[in-house]
């Protein structure tokens, strides 16, 4: 921020983005309740993202910030996304296999 | 006023850039912190859907709301004691961080009630009337409990670094205006919502309906 902001602009300033932080929320509350069966956690993560990149671009100025402010915090994203989807990845592919697999080797050398 | 500017940094703009550097990669180390019981909640729900749905449907989904909502404001409004002190405005900076103080209180304060609440209807591994007889569902609520806790815990150090802020600004006992550390301070509130900005929906919102 450059210049003196006259306290009045920067308390509307806050007001506004909690305004519709508010909204988000009456939005992911609602959709919880709706009969959309498997697609609840999507819409409400996807709303979740929503409410964080309100917070991180103007709360707390992630645009403004410098380059090397920003590379970290994006590496930390990055790292946790890497942490989720190779996790989940394995899980969900992950061969099961039948039961008694590997009984008949019992009592071999 | 003590001086703004300290060693090693030559000047005031380096300094403020190295502060909030080092905030963010402290922030970015949370986050993976965090990522572990996000990649817990994951595998675990993977594994037991229904489970997690019951279990889900137990939570207090009205102290929870409240919380998010307190917590939402809280942010607004230490965001506006930033951005006050930017500007140069005190006495706004002082009653940002007083509200924001306050909210972070009443957060703790209906989280408590919920805890309570939670212990008082058996909502905790082990229980011996557990609510729940489905396999995983009681990791659903260890988890509940531990994503919980360790955010309460983040929330009672930024309740006590705003307190302690508030009063060294009201008594010029640092340079609020030139030094990077209201931002610094209000970055690591920021996060204290973030976080809970993706608790929430996990914790919340799974299994209901009308």
């Amino acid at each position: 921020m450059s210049g003196r902001e006259t306290p009045a602009r920067l308390w509307r300033r806050s007001a506004l983005v909690w305004l519709a932080l508010s909204l988000l929320l009456a939005t992911t509350l609602g959709g919880a309740y709706l009969p959309i069966g498997v697609w609840k956690l999507p819409l409400a993560l996807t709303i979740a993202a929503a409410k964080a990149g309100l917070v991180i671009a103007i709360f707390m100025g992630l645009g403004q910030a410098g380059g090397a402010a920003r590379i970290a915090g994006l590496c930390g994203v990055l790292w946790v996304l890497l942490l989720l989807s190779l996790s989940m990845t394995d899980q969900t592919t992950r061969q099961q296999l039948p039961p008694g697999f590997g009984e008949d080797r019992a009592g071999q050398p | 006023m003590t001086e703004a500017r300290h060693d090693p940094f030559h000047d005031i703009a380096r300094q403020r850039h190295a502060a909030e550097l080092g905030l963010w990669v402290f922030l970015a180390s949370e986050l993976v912190f965090f990522g572990g019981l996000f990649v817990t909640y994951g595998l675990y729900r993977y594994a037991y859907p229904s489970a997690f749905e019951a279990a889900g449907a137990e939570t207090a989904i009205w102290l929870g709301t409240i919380n998010t909502a307190i917590l939402l404001t809280s942010s607004a409004t230490m965001a506006a004691a930033v951005w006050a002190g930017e500007a140069g405005h005190k006495r706004h900076v002082l009653i940002g961080l007083a509200l924001t103080a306050l909210l972070g209180l009443t957060f703790m304060g209906v989280k408590g009630v919920e805890y309570y609440k939670d212990i008082s209807e058996s909502l905790y591994p082990g229980a011996a009337d557990f609510p729940v007889d489905m396999p995983g569902a009681q990791v659903f609520v260890g988890l509940y409990w531990a994503m919980t806790g360790v955010h309460a815990v983040h929330l009672s150090i930024g309740l006590v670094a705003v307190a302690i802020t508030l009063w060294r600004v009201r008594a010029e006992r640092f340079d609020w205006q030139n030094t990077a550390l209201l931002h610094v301070l209000g970055l690591y509130w920021h996060l204290i919502d973030l976080i809970w900005i993706v608790l929430y929906p996990l914790l919340y919102l799974m299994g209901r309906s009308l």
